[in-house]
């Protein structure tokens, strides 16, 4: 249960080394660079030190890393491979030997060509797109007009004759018409068809006729025209369904381009990673100062690498000196967690919620604990744990993991072997395939009665942390009367309530009564002692008594989530086994069938409930547990190093 | 042997499984439409919206525990037991809290996890929170669920 | 219900889009950077490096219009109505409609005057125009306007817009009139497919009307126009009467900010009045504005899903390309830091 103790640290070293001891950083990874700040340097120097000026090149590594990402991103639709599931729940990495690395990253002045072409394509994509977009759409508008024989360019006005493709709602036809026969002038309507509630039609009438022009826009029209020599719709159609396909073949073809260039993508991803690791490098230098001779690079370095920094430093130039210092008070210090190989898994759940600060408790050692008895009972079918644990193993074994990939797999390992205790002593192996006299709802108020015990000491070991807290942070007084008479209390009314149950010692029974009422009356006077005067502190103080006890009996209950979430295994489990057996006495496949039924129902229910047990563990350290005394809310500590986002090398250089 | 019991008790498994398992579905498509618009853009947070897409189809899985506490109770896989009216009544009426509460607390489980959803969109590392704000809706049918299996415990055949 | 499953994943989609959008320290870094060149550097590091093709500065006004198509034709594709684009993209239509009415009066080129973001072709738009105007008059010979292989129909309401102003032109022979009855249907437009469809749009729309009328009529009073060429530009639709802003037109600027200090307003109004005081232009108070517009946005936030992410990521992009070419021009006309700085005080106090 360990934040790991931090040291500032401060190199001087020679100008001449600095490139040099800039690298030994990167790749030796113990040392978070920060920037330093313009006045303490001058208060504790009393020598002027200017930032560094940044090298040109930074520019040109900028964008050459933003095309090589481009690059990668573009292209990773178009990798022939593609990524399994568990590829993209923890990504593996590509394996690249140093000596490749260096190979590919020579070469990236190459990779610009590439870009340049990737750029084309994807222009000429969107081209495409948006020119297929306006064909379809051009299509869509003439299809109502297919019927209509004559070319469509020769629609037009003459100098008599007025000659209008028109469309309107349909329901306005017969309006329109009216009001053009009203108007007495010669006209004629040739329909041509209906399309999606509008009516297509041909409008004739005298080109002096100002008024029908009028009459007809009153109905919403929507009018058409052709350029000469346009030809009748349908041969019109054609031809655009044959641009379209002609676009459509262009855009495969460019699809296919995109996949050639693919092909290389390990190169590529190399490559970007390579820069990445340049540009990192000239980051740093943004962050430290120097005057002419001497360059000043501040950091955070944890305790017990101290020794090995200053080690690796001297390695590369005598001419350096490095100096420790502890944190100061209010100083922002980056966090990096200590624990031990057991309770190291758990670090992703205290990650999920947030890091401690830096002088907070880390409460990995703590939930782990509850964590592991909550998985087991959630779950709570040895067979389902077995497979957990075989899988993880595997994956462990096999697959190529991030160190955070790692820590999820031992959690999930540590896991299933809870669940394999529990459901071992529970007699569940796939519900009832093993032991036929399993029977899930039969320790129905057993597990209840366990799930709120759990509860209750999880809870109250909360309340104790909180008050060691307290204590840790000299607040004797908060923690004897907030979490102290709180404690009283509630041993007061479990003494109380069991006493009731159980037959206890009357000395028990008796102790119970008074710091049940000693308890109340220590809590009540406590949530109150902020206010002012009498009658508001005991108005504060009931109310936030009451609110804390029911809140308290709100939190015991949430914990009969561990009841209903192993049911619902065991449940579900019981059922499959059932189902699967009424295949039995098919003649031939029943076997096979039943084996199928139980192999995939088993598979279904258990992944449902792996998540449900994770989710709802994790939660009841959140809420139930987290929610007492925990703030978070810490920084990473991120040490500069040689981390490869895509690649991974496999032969590292050792230490020194 | 008395048919309207049997009924009653087979309304109320049907209720508790296929209230439930309406409500999560809805449930758990709302979050997959959102989470499918996310991974569009960013196809590296599956994982993460995977797991609050799964969130709110715990209550189908209630409910149909609930309807196979019943099936198994009157015997309806094998031979059939008695159920009077009443006690068929009691069983359809102690299946209320999961059906009920399964298909609204699935619903407005999966509107909270969508917005989870927004929230991991720009904040991928806020993850934990954003589990746990739906996962505080699973509570009530968590509740409901031991209600009805407790109810269902009382009702004696 | 607040919220429209129908929009659950444009939503997904949007709030991840969101992220891309250019945040205040961005512009800020633009705006502290001594010329155009490093200007244009950060704009690089930005969503619009994408649409770049090396021509360096001077590409920057087709770098932002190209972003802003884009994220118009993602919306347009992501969302369930295809309205909801189309009813903001009009403003480029009626845009295109005013430069090729005015163009043909003028008898200009106006190629470079069209902003290629409507939803209707400009060509399209400028070949039925001419038809319409000429073609039914004197007969088919004019049918050579039509482009070769042209097909042209247009939506119904700009066919009908199109005939308006027509018959106005006819009528009158006032390029202005056509103007101000192009702005009123944009808002009327926008006005009816909102109260319709978006209150969410339709509160930014009021606000923005208010905007326009407060500020016309400060505009034209300082112009020295009379009120009743005032009335001819007040949008209905604000939440500041039409009569409240009428018997606030005589007086001093003093006294009218006075008479709309009880408006909600308050904040815009009475920024915009010191500094117009001081140097006599609204540019502030137009920032002011467009802040409280930006500020409309934000009910978004608490939205699950629904039409209102879509709708303020687009209208946010628009004061995003709005704020960066302001700081480009800016920059590429030597303008002093403080001037663009409070020009652009939308985009930095949000």
């Amino acid at each position: 249960m360990a934040v790991a103790e931090m040291l500032k640290v401060r190199l001087m070293i020679h100008k001449s080394a600095m490139n040099e001891v800039i690298s030994t950083l990167q790749s030796s990874g113990l040392m978070e660079v920060e920037r330093l700040a313009g006045d303490n340097i001058e208060s504790e120097t009393h020598e002027h030190l200017d930032m560094l000026p940044l090298p040109d090149n930074i520019n040109i590594l900028t964008r050459l890393v933003s095309e090589m990402n481009y690059i990668v991103n573009f292209l990773s639709p178009y990798a022939v491979h593609r990524e399994s599931l568990l590829d993209r729940l923890s990504p593996s990495r590509v394996p690249f030997s140093q000596e490749q690395f260096k190979a590919v990253a020579r070469d990236y002045r190459h990779y610009e060509h590439t870009y340049d072409e990737l750029f084309a394509i994807e222009k000429r994509m969107t081209e495409i797109r948006n020119e297929s977009a306006r064909l379809e759409h051009d299509i869509e508008e003439l299809e109502p007009w297919r019927e209509l024989g004559i070319p469509l360019g020769d629609v037009a006005s003459t100098g008599r004759a007025m000659l209008l493709m028109v469309s309107v709602n349909e329901k306005r036809l017969p309006d329109l018409i009216a009001e053009l026969e009203r108007h007495r002038e010669p006209f004629h309507i040739e329909r041509i068809s209906v399309f999606a509630g509008r009516v297509y039609f041909l409008f004739i009438a005298i080109s002096a006729d100002k008024e029908a022009l009028a009459i007809i826009h009153k109905h919403d029209p929507v009018l058409w025209s052709f350029s000469p020599g346009t030809p009748p719709a349908f041969v019109k159609l054609n031809q655009l369904r044959e641009e379209l396909n002609h676009l459509k073949r262009e855009m495969s073809e460019m699809e296919k381009q995109a996949v050639a260039i693919a092909a290389d993508i390990d190169t590529y991803k190399a490559a970007c990673d390579y820069l990445r690791l340049e540009l990192e490098r000239y980051t740093v230098l943004e962050k430290v100062a120097g005057t002419e001779s001497v360059t000043v690079i501040d950091g955070w370095v944890r305790s017990k690498d101290a020794d090995e920094l200053n080690r690796r430093v001297h390695v590369v130039t005598p001419l350096a000196e490095v100096t420790f210092r502890n944190p100061l008070p209010g100083e922002d210090v980056p966090v990096s967690l200590v624990n031990s190989r057991l309770a190291r898994p758990f670090e992703v759940i205290t990650r999920l919620y947030s890091l401690p600060s830096f002088r907070e408790l880390d409460p990995t050692s703590s939930l782990a604990i509850f964590f592991f008895i909550f998985f087991g009972m959630a779950l709570g079918d040895a067979g389902y744990g077995t497979v957990m644990a075989l899988l993880s193993l595997a994956g462990l074994r096999f697959l190529r993991l991030s160190d955070s990939g790692r820590n999820f797999l031992q959690l999930l390992l540590i896991c299933a072997i809870s669940t394999i205790i529990y459901g071992a002593y529970s007699k569940a192996w796939f519900g009832d395939l093993i032991f036929p006299d399993y029977d899930f709802v039969g320790g129905f108020i057993t597990i209840m009665i366990v799930s709120l015990a759990l509860g209750a000491v999880h809870l109250l070991y909360a309340i104790m942390v909180e008050l060691y807290d307290n204590v840790r942070h000299g607040d004797r007084a908060a923690a004897i009367l907030d979490q102290g008479s709180w404690l009283l209390f509630i041993a007061g009314t479990l003494l109380f309530s069991l006493s009731r149950v159980l037959s206890l010692p009357t000395a028990a029974a008796v102790a119970g009564n008074y710091l049940f009422v000693f308890g109340a009356l220590a809590s009540i006077y406590s949530m109150g002692r902020m206010q002012k005067n009498i009658p508001a502190r005991l108005a504060v103080g009931l109310g936030t008594f009451y609110m804390s006890v029911t809140g308290f009996f709100g939190d015991l209950l949430s914990y009969l989530r561990l009841l209903a979430l192993g049911l619902a295994t065991g449940g579900i489990a019981v059922v499959v086994n059932q189902i699967a057996r009424l295949f039995r006495d098919i003649p031939y496949v029943g076997l096979l069938l039943t084996v199928l039924v139980m192999v995939a129902g088993h598979i279904m229910n258990m992944t449902i409930n792996i998540f449900g047990a994770f989710i709802h563990s994790t939660r009841l350290q959140f809420v139930e547990f987290f929610g007492k005394f925990y703030e978070g809310g810490g920084r990473e500590f991120r040490p500069f190093s040689a981390e490869t986002k895509y690649i991974e090398i496999i032969d590292k250089e050792g230490a020194g | 042997m008395d048919i309207l019991g049997i009924v009653l008790a087979f309304a109320g498994a049907a209720l508790a499984a296929g209230l439930a398992g309406i409500g999560s579905s809805i449930g758990v498509s709302i979050v997959g439409q959102v989470a499918a618009g996310l991974i569009t853009e960013e196809p590296g947070k599956f994982g993460q919206t995977l797991i609050l897409q799964a969130l709110p189809g715990t209550q189908g899985i209630y409910g149909l525990l609930v309807a196979f506490l019943v099936i198994f109770k009157i015997g309806a896989i094998g031979t059939l037991k008695a159920v009077t009216p009443g006690q068929g009544m009691a069983i359809l009426l102690a299946c209320l809290p999961i059906a009920l509460v399964g298909l609204f607390s699935a619903i407005a489980q999966g509107q909270a996890a969508a917005a989870s959803i927004g929230l991991i969109a720009r904040r991928p590392e806020e993850l934990g929170k954003g589990i746990i704000y739906p996962a505080f809706v699973e509570t009530y049918a968590v509740l409901a669920l031991i209600a009805s299996i407790l109810l269902l415990q009382g009702v004696a055949l | 219900m607040y919220n429209d499953i129908r929009y659950a994943y444009a939503t997904g989609r949007i709030r991840s889009l969101q992220k891309d959008l250019v945040d205040e320290t961005t512009v800020r870094r633009m705006l502290e950077t001594p010329d155009e060149e490093a200007a244009f550097a950060v704009m690089m590091e930005t969503s619009y490096a994408a649409y770049a093709t090396g021509a360096g500065v001077s590409d920057y006004e087709r770098m932002l219009e190209a972003g802003l198509i884009e994220a118009y034709r993602l919306v347009r594709s992501i969302s369930p109505d295809g309205t909801l684009t189309d009813i903001l993209l009009r403003r480029y239509d009626l845009h295109n409609v005013r430069i090729i009415i005015k163009a043909e009066h003028i008898g200009a080129d106006y190629k470079h005057l069209i902003v290629p973001m409507g939803r209707v072709d400009p060509d399209t738009i400028a070949a039925a125009w001419h038809l319409r105007r000429e073609g039914w008059e004197e007969g088919s010979e004019s049918s050579h306007i039509l482009p070769p292989a042209s097909q042209i129909s247009l939506p119904r309401w700009l066919e009908r817009l199109l005939y308006r102003a027509a018959l106005m032109i006819d009528n009158s022979g006032d390029l202005y009139l056509v103007d101000l009855m192009l702005d009123k249907a944009w808002f009327r437009g926008l006005k009816a497919w909102s109260k319709e469809n978006s209150h969410y749009l339709y509160a930014w729309l009021v606000v923005r009307i208010d905007a326009v009328n407060i500020m016309g009529m400060l505009r034209l009073r300082a112009g020295g126009w009379s009120r009743e060429r005032w009335r001819e530009i007040f949008i209905e639709g604000g939440r500041v009467s039409r009569s409240k802003l009428e018997s606030l037109y005589d007086l001093t600027p003093e006294q009218a900010a006075a008479g709309l200090i009880d408006t909600v307003y308050r904040r815009e109004i009475e920024g915009g009045l010191e500094d117009y005081r001081k140097c006599g232009e609204l540019s502030y108070m137009e920032a002011l504005f467009e802040a409280r517009l930006l500020e409309v946005l934000r009910a978004e936030r608490y939205i699950t899903f629904g039409s209102q992410p879509l709708l303020a990521y687009l209208l946010r992009k628009e004061a995003e390309v709005r704020a960066l070419r302001m700081v480009m021009i800016g920059k590429l006309n030597g303008l002093p830091h403080d001037i663009i700085h409070k020009r652009l005080r939308a985009f930095l106090y949000r």
